[in-house]
């Protein structure tokens, strides 16, 4: 079924984040869990495969509309040195994808194009979530200083 | 954190390279011995060195000349 052509340019926008978040994520994870830090990096990693499973999704939508998935192109990635830092980076890259991901869906919505909204809006509540956890570690990080906090993601991540 | 990802250049060595009269990315990328690669950071890199370089010398007043 042929898609809208500002719709398609929307979907490989999202795309290009949800590429860019993988590859973040996974590194930040792999460093957290070389620094010991194993909580914290099971969360990175689990965001990364999230983030997969999100382009996967946006990849076979564009396809149905007969567009084809922009996989060549990768936004800047944002690596942290420490603990707070990797979070600093992490909410960074959230931010910006869900400026994008809202802007999708106020197209597709103008252009009727409702599965795609659908799909996008789904892939917002995954940003969301992890931005709400972000924000409670920053806010942990503040209440008890970074060692403490560094100290309670030390050790294996949790499955 | 990193600017520069491919290099491993990271905000503390712009700085360091800004204080030894690094002005320009290229000149950053000179300063830590190594050579761009994709590209990706050449903006990211000349804001760093823009603000680095505005709060190093706004204290002394310079700027304002």
């Amino acid at each position: 079924m042929q898609g809208q052509d500002s719709v398609l340019d929307h979907l490989n926008i999202v795309l290009k984040n949800e590429l860019t978040c993988i590859n973040q994520s996974f590194l930040h994870a792999r460093m957290l869990d070389n620094w010991g830090i194993g909580r914290f990096g099971k969360k990175a990693y689990k965001r990364s495969i999230r983030a997969m499973k999100d382009a996967d999704e946006v990849m076979e939508r564009i396809l149905f509309l007969e567009g084809l998935p922009g996989m060549q192109e990768l936004g800047k990635l944002w690596i942290g040195e420490n603990v707070k830092e990797i979070l600093d980076c992490e909410m960074k890259l959230e931010l910006h994808s869900l400026k994008d991901l809202n802007a999708a869906v106020v197209e597709c919505e103008t252009q009727r194009d409702f599965v795609s909204r659908d799909e996008l809006t789904e892939i917002i509540e995954n940003h969301e979530e992890y931005v709400d956890w972000i924000e409670a570690q920053l806010y942990q990080v503040e209440k008890m200083g970074i060692e403490n906090y560094t100290q309670l993601m030390a050790g294996e991540g949790e499955d | 954190m990193y600017v520069c990802v491919c290099r491993g250049i990271s905000d503390n060595h712009v700085k360091e390279a800004v204080n030894d009269g690094a002005q320009t990315p290229k000149c950053v990328f000179r300063s830590c011995g190594k050579k761009p690669k994709c590209g990706k950071c050449i903006s990211h890199l000349s804001d760093h060195i823009e603000a680095h370089a505005g709060a190093r010398i706004s204290p002394m007043g310079v700027a304002a000349e």
